[in-house]
């Protein structure tokens, strides 16, 4: 990049891209950069996708890109791989023009192992040096002036959290875009002269007709070269001729690595130019104690006896309080729907328009908005132990156990989330390195138990469960219920990761390396952004679905069907309710027949037909076809059963799992012969089979985007429905001969 | 690589050792290089995980989570040999400028920090 002022034209978009070490605040810089939300967290990891904010810098025009958090440039996954190719420059993903390091005040030199090899890609770069409000007035602080001269580029100081160093940072980049500030690396060798040599030679053998641009060959050359058997080897093997690789591995041994096979002689290379870096004191190479203040917590939480138990009293804390505070929440949601379907009842005629704003429209958007509290609720408890550290040391302390499933606790966020929704539960798993370990995660994040099978357990186990107490009171017997239905998922999951790891992903074994960060409050801000961010992809991806297929149930159930009667009997029920003393007697007679000609059009519509022709399949778990016919109507969302059982059940799709009428008409239900439907036993296999099965249409499409193809989403279906339905079998036996 | 050497499974909690070399012999050695696991590196156990679990050790300023088979790759000893570092490091690591290091601490004095 040449030092001379460039010209800008008006239109001109300069892209910059982040890139730093997980745990370096590169999120909290993006998001303080941009004003934008992007999810932060005291977790490595929690940039799973690229992120922009487009912005204006002094007049120009700037499309910011967080990149993922990465250790270095030697890919070890997909998402390290998109680094590379943003770096060096491909159609999907086109080269920045400036690319800001943010280097850890706290580890500096990992910071700048990864900046060093930026450096050698031939764009502008900017380095900062973020949390250095942390180490400002100790003695480990590095000399950002001294590092400027040695590295050759910006070097500022800044401080995300607080917004300090921003503006600074903000005109270096301006200075380096428009050319009056050169950001071109000193002559600075992080690797010997001879890899140099070796990788220009190579970059001659690439083909101008590759897909990166052209100054990228010898940073892609180098990286090939350094990583044996790499991404970046059969990425460039793809574009190259046959000749490419003998080319290639020939250079690769004519290399003296000093009795350090490559890549590990890279990382000895580098480490030893940044040991001689002048700008890093002596103090911050030494420091070898941990924050004081994270020393003794980790103590405590980290402890080898108490560690664990902690750590199960915070996760039942979490899911306790999920449970306790989400109903009342819920109910001033379905308040709120209820006075609107009230409304529109008191100005409408009983007629098709009504009972489809009624029973589709409304129904259905209470069907989706009596999530939002839980969502809300767990994704607050998951933003506050991420964001204070606790989260990397649960994975810490799980690591062990996830083990025992083929796992590492790297599928521990991953696996948690997804007992919120699996949704963003399968998107952290990009950030397992091992293929086999991501795919794994992936498949059996859906047996987690999500949040939206919570009202589903609700709704059946306050019914049908006596409320007996157990252990003096300190215990409801419902409480265990929910508790052993809500961990079957779990308990499940872990002999079926182990058979696919001896299966279908058969091969090395899992491995665990984590950074634990220090602990620190957690910030409001961040908090709440991340509540906001989940109830937003929540309410505009999985509720509007929900929303869609609640009003799809309604036209089935009502469908085809002579209404007539109904909605005259409808009529006549409304305006007796107008008279001061009604004929009860009358308003009785006409409420039963009412009842009656709804559950005869139910029979008659399409759902009750596919119902009664599924019945055989459903009949040795215990269900009628009412039962079907909810679970049928479910499979788009399995929290839609509610929505389903009101409507079949002739109370109007607006009921909730705390709805008295469609308890009272469950427990009422019964068989032709008069028994009861909704038996323990009946009621123990819908349990298990809500728990196990794939009814969830955003979770099978997000499987075929993280996996790219078809194949495991369908796997996912139909071998999640073949178990649901066998325990659920197993379950019914069972409990019957009991 | 001597195989009389320690590995840093064996370093008792709390103690500090000195890396020698890594073995290269699991996909993750490597990625324990990148973050400082180089020979002539000071590292120290902090605690390990209950039931065999994973250690916690401090490294360049950061504590870093491993498994006791990644722990087993990296080679120690207990005390420091500058003759190590230079084995390992190909670059001109020079001892000197290891000792001339204290004078050139400078940190950069608060009030230089963001004044806009």
């Amino acid at each position: 990049m040449s030092a001379s002022s460039r010209e800008v034209s008006e239109q001109q978009v300069f892209r910059v891209a982040l890139i730093g070490n997980p745990n370096t605040g590169k999120s909290t810089l993006f998001n303080a950069l941009s004003g934008l939300k992007s999810r932060t967290g005291n977790y490595p990891g929690v940039t799973v996708e690229k992120r922009t904010a487009r912005l204006v810098w002094q007049d120009l025009q700037i499309e910011l890109i967080d990149l993922p958090g990465t250790y270095s440039l030697v890919p070890r996954s997909p998402d390290e791989m998109l680094t590379v190719h943003t770096l060096s420059g491909t159609s999907d993903h086109p080269a920045p023009d400036l690319v800001i390091c943010i280097c850890g005040a706290r580890s500096l030199e990992r910071s700048l192992y990864l900046s060093s090899q930026v450096m050698e890609s031939s764009i502008p770069i900017v380095a900062c040096i973020n949390m250095w409000d942390e180490v400002a007035s100790t003695d480990s602080a590095p000399n950002p002036h001294q590092l400027r001269e040695e590295l050759g580029i910006p070097v500022i100081p800044v401080s995300a959290r607080t917004n300090e160093g921003l503006t600074e940072l903000q005109n270096a980049a301006v200075h380096v875009l428009t050319g009056q500030q050169s950001a071109t690396a000193a002559q600075q060798h992080f690797v010997s002269p001879q890899i140099q040599e070796a990788a220009s030679e190579l970059a001659g053998l690439l083909p101008a007709s590759g897909p990166w641009k052209t100054e990228a060959a010898e940073f892609l050359s180098l990286r090939a070269l350094v990583d044996p058997g790499g991404f970046v080897e059969s990425y460039l093997t793809q574009h190259c001729g046959a000749d490419f690789l003998p080319a290639l591995t020939e250079l690769r041994s004519s290399l003296d690595t000093c009795n350090q096979p490559l890549p590990g002689s890279e990382a000895v290379q580098r480490y030893a130019a940044i040991n001689q870096l002048q700008g890093i004191t002596k103090a911050h190479r030494t420091q070898q104690s941990q924050d004081a203040t994270t020393r003794r917590l980790d103590a405590v939480l980290l402890h080898r006896a108490m560690g664990p138990v902690i750590f199960l009293a915070i996760f039942l804390l979490v899911f306790s309080t999920i449970y306790w505070f989400s109903a009342p929440l819920s109910d001033a949601v379905e308040t709120i729907l209820g006075a609107v379907a009230g409304q529109i009842e008191s100005s409408l005629a009983p007629g098709p328009l009504r009972s489809l704003l009624v029973d589709g429209v409304v129904a259905g958007a209470g069907a989706a908005l009596v999530f939002l509290p839980q969502i809300c609720l767990l994704f607050l408890f998951i933003a506050i132990l991420e964001d204070c550290g606790y989260m990397a040391r649960a994975a810490w302390l799980a690591d062990r156990l996830m083990s025992f499933a083929g796992l590492s606790g790297r599928s521990f966020l991953p696996l948690m989330s997804s007992f919120a929704c699996a949704v963003p539960g399968i998107m952290a798993a990009r950030t397992i390195e091992n293929r086999r370990e991501r795919m794994v995660t992936i498949l059996i994040a859906p047996l987690m138990s999500c949040s939206a099978r919570l009202p589903v357990y609700v709704l059946l186990i306050g019914t049908f469960i006596p409320a007996n107490n157990l252990a003096g009171g300190l215990l409801s017997l419902r409480g265990l219920v929910l508790l052993l239905i809500s961990s079957l998922g779990l308990i499940l999951a872990i002999p079926l990761a182990l058979l696919l790891r001896q299966t279908l992903f058969r091969g090395e074994t899992s491995s665990f390396l984590l950074e634990l960060p220090d602990f620190r409050i957690p910030r409001l801000r961040v908090v709440l952004q991340r509540i906001g961010d989940s109830a937003w992809d929540f309410v505009s991806q999985a509720g509007t679905l929900i929303f869609a297929s609640s009003v799809l149930i309604w036209a089935a159930a009502s469908y085809p069907g002579d209404h007539t009667r109904q909605y005259e009997l409808q009529a006549q029920l409304e305006a007796l309710d107008q008279d001061s003393e009604p004929d009860v007697a009358l308003q009785e007679a006409l409420q039963d027949e009412l009842n009656l000609r709804n559950a005869g059009l139910l029979e008659q519509s399409l759902l009750g037909q596919a119902g009664k022709v599924a019945e055989p399949v459903f009949r040795p778990l215990g269900w009628d076809w009412k039962i079907g016919v909810g679970v049928l109507a479910s499979f788009p969302a399995r929290e839609v059963i509610i929505a389903s059982l009101g409507t079949i059940y002739s109370l109007g799709g607006d009921v909730d799992e705390n709805d008295s009428g469609l308890r009272a008409a469950m427990s009422n239900a019964v068989h032709a012969d008069g028994s009861p439907v909704f038996t323990i036993p009946t009621v123990l296999s819908l349990l298990v089979f809500f728990a196990l099965c794939a009814q969830c249409v955003s979770t099978l499409v997000v499987i075929k985007r993280e996996t790219q193809s078809w194949t495991w989403p369908v796997f996912s279906f139909c071998s999640m429905t073949a178990l649901a339905w066998g325990a659920a079998l197993i379950t019914y036996r069972l409990a019957s001969s009991l | 690589m001597q195989s009389s050497e320690q590995h840093l499974a064996t370093v008792p909690n709390g103690a500090t050792a000195f890396v020698t070399a890594v073995a290269l012999n699991r996909a993750t050695s490597s990625r324990l290089m990148e973050l400082g696991f180089v020979p002539g590196e000071e590292v120290t156990v902090l605690r390990r995980a209950p039931f065999g679990g994973p250690l916690l050790c401090h490294i360049r300023g950061t504590s870093i989570g491993l498994r006791v088979e990644e722990a087993q790759c990296v080679h120690v000893q207990t005390v420091k040999s500058p003759l190590v570092v230079r084995n390992g490091a190909m670059m001109n690591s020079d001892p000197v400028h290891e000792s001339s290091r204290d004078d050139v601490r400078n940190p950069v004095p608060a009030s230089e920090f963001a004044t806009h």
